[in-house]
């Protein structure tokens, strides 16, 4: 997966601003909407769809300063991780172009289906865009629109303010909804290593604790659960692990 | 100076490609090059008209029909200095419907001419003829009209020119079947823009993706914009570009617009081309600005 992926969407460098984000995710939908000579025929309708629905997903993620952060970690992991791999991958796109629009990935992510039955939703007033308080229900389920199984709606082991939220655990509610690890991927933008390295209670394989955190927290929001009570639960764990907390 | 040959196409009729062919070649034979036109447009030639050359003496179709060796044989004076034709008049009634074989002879012989320009009328639509032709050519220029059925058409053109070209493309075995099952896979209709082709097959090889993706690079398409009126027909050449560029991922070059001018009209009712009829008319001043930014090293 291109790197600065989201950013190209929206076409917009990695360091843009909020306002930058806004402007550049209008522009181009109304680009898209219009009746441009330019573009006729370039796309058939369910191809425009497409594009409509990752654009949408790429300003969910930046526009949202948790999830951007997130993204922005997991990318900078991927990069060191990859080395060489990625320096080549960029010098053939500067040779081609840098900022891209991968259609072909938009037939193959599930999660920009999800994405645009969100987008209907959220127009009408029907969800909340998640935010990082706590919901009221203290078992740290929110209902998530669209077509993916809701967790309230699943037979889950049972769960309270005191379950703890072991990687073990969040395997099991991922396999609930019946996501694959893949998904939960390009949901949250995070390298599936360190999703299955969570799921795993791996700490050897995870990063320094902040990144840590951040995985959680976006495992935990793709699941519709409380991103904090997760994260909370599931540190404890960590730290443990680690001897003394950093 | 190294040969270059230019293919001007664009997948609609009655666009202007015959009068550009022959206008660029007026100019770079001004330019003191020597310059060959060819006639590619089987079964429906008109740059013989647009020169004011009534019965060519030898065609095309003699190449075929009498199974000429050598293409510099049936070249004919065009009255202006270091220009010649290879004509396409009076081509027998199934020209278009040209054997394989001649085909491939008649490609190999135009890239053994040996002058300064090849300039090569192509046709209207998109048939294989059409495209091997195009895909020939050092520059390939599409040339369209401010029109939605004119730009429909030129985005087919370049959809097809680059299925032609991945078809015909030396490849290594494991990307040649990438593509394969990519243009077979189901739902897509074996359709794919060229940057879903890319993703397609640099998410399953990483080496077979860069390799594709630098001979999808390599795809040498410019722009040409004929018959436009206004501020904002102007500019369509622009728009399509970076279309082209983000949603297609290949590079096509916008060359410059050809304003629609009644002097083009005039000088084709003379049987004459534009830049010799009436060259400080607008359409002229259009049509040396192309030739130009031809000149020019792509970018």
């Amino acid at each position: 997966m291109a790197d600065n992926l989201l950013y190209d969407v929206l076409e917009v460098s990695a360091n843009a601003s909020l306002e930058e984000i806004e402007t550049s995710y209008l522009r181009i939908l109304e680009e898209l909407g219009t009746q441009s000579l330019a573009m006729y025929s370039m796309f058939d309708e369910h191809q425009v769809e497409q594009l409509r629905a990752r654009i949408e997903e790429a300003y969910l993620t930046l526009s949202d300063a948790d999830r951007r952060q997130a993204y922005d970690l997991s990318r900078t992991l991927s990069a060191k991780a990859t080395g060489d791999s990625r320096n080549e991958n960029y010098r053939d796109q500067a040779a081609l172009s840098d900022d891209r629009v991968e259609i072909g990935d938009l037939i193959q992510h599930p999660v920009a289906e999800v994405t645009a039955h969100l987008m209907d939703d959220v127009a009408e007033g029907a969800v909340r865009i998640p935010s990082s308080s706590p919901s009221p229900s203290g078992a740290g389920v929110r209902s998530v629109s669209g077509k993916r199984k809701r967790l309230s709606t699943v037979a889950l082991p049972n769960i309270t303010p005191e379950t703890e939220f072991s990687g073990a655990l969040l395997r099991q509610l991922r396999e609930s909804c019946e996501m694959s690890l893949d998904e939960l991927s390009d949901a949250t933008k995070i390298n599936k290593r360190y999703l299955h390295a969570v799921e795993e209670n791996d700490f050897e394989t995870l990063p320094a604790p902040v990144y840590v955190r951040g995985f959680v927290s976006e495992y935990a929001r793709a699941l519709g659960l409380d991103p904090k009570a997760v994260r909370d639960s599931y540190m404890v764990l960590y730290k443990r692990y680690r001897g003394s907390g950093s | 100076m190294k040969r270059k040959i230019i293919a001007i196409g664009g997948g609609k009729g009655g666009i202007g490609k015959s009068v550009i062919s022959a206008n660029l070649g007026v100019y770079f034979a001004q330019q003191g090059k020597s310059v060959i036109l060819l006639d590619a447009d089987l079964g429906g030639a008109n740059l013989h008209t647009c020169l004011g050359l009534n019965s060519p003496q030898r065609t095309l179709s003699d190449f075929v029909s009498q199974n000429v060796q050598d293409l510099k044989s049936l070249v004919i004076p065009t009255g202006i200095p270091n220009l010649e034709l290879i004509s396409g008049a009076f081509d027998f009634l199934n020209a278009a419907d040209i054997k394989h074989t001649e085909k491939l002879r008649l490609l190999r012989e135009v890239t053994k001419l040996d002058v300064d320009y090849v300039i090569i009328d192509l046709g209207a639509g998109t048939g294989f003829n059409i495209l091997d032709f195009f895909l020939i050519a050092d520059h390939g220029i599409l040339t369209v009209v401010p029109e939605p059925t004119s730009i429909e058409n030129a985005y087919r053109f370049i959809k097809a020119a680059y299925y032609r070209r991945l078809k015909t493309l030396e490849m290594s075995w494991n990307l040649k079947s990438l593509v394969e099952s990519a243009m077979a896979e189901k739902g897509t209709k074996g359709l794919r823009t060229p940057a879903d082709l890319i993703s397609y097959v640099e998410r399953r090889d990483v080496a077979a993706g860069a390799s594709l993706r630098k001979e999808i690079a390599r795809f040498p398409l410019d722009l040409v914009v004929n018959q436009v009126r206004t501020a904002e027909e102007r500019k369509l050449g622009p728009s399509m570009s970076e279309a082209c560029r983000k949603y297609f991922g290949i590079s096509m070059r916008f060359l410059g617009a050809v304003p629609y001018d009644d002097a083009v009209w005039q000088a084709i009712k003379q049987r004459k081309p534009v830049l010799v009829d009436n060259p400080t008319s607008h359409a002229s001043e259009g049509i040396r600005e192309i030739a130009q930014s031809l000149g020019m090293e792509k970018a």
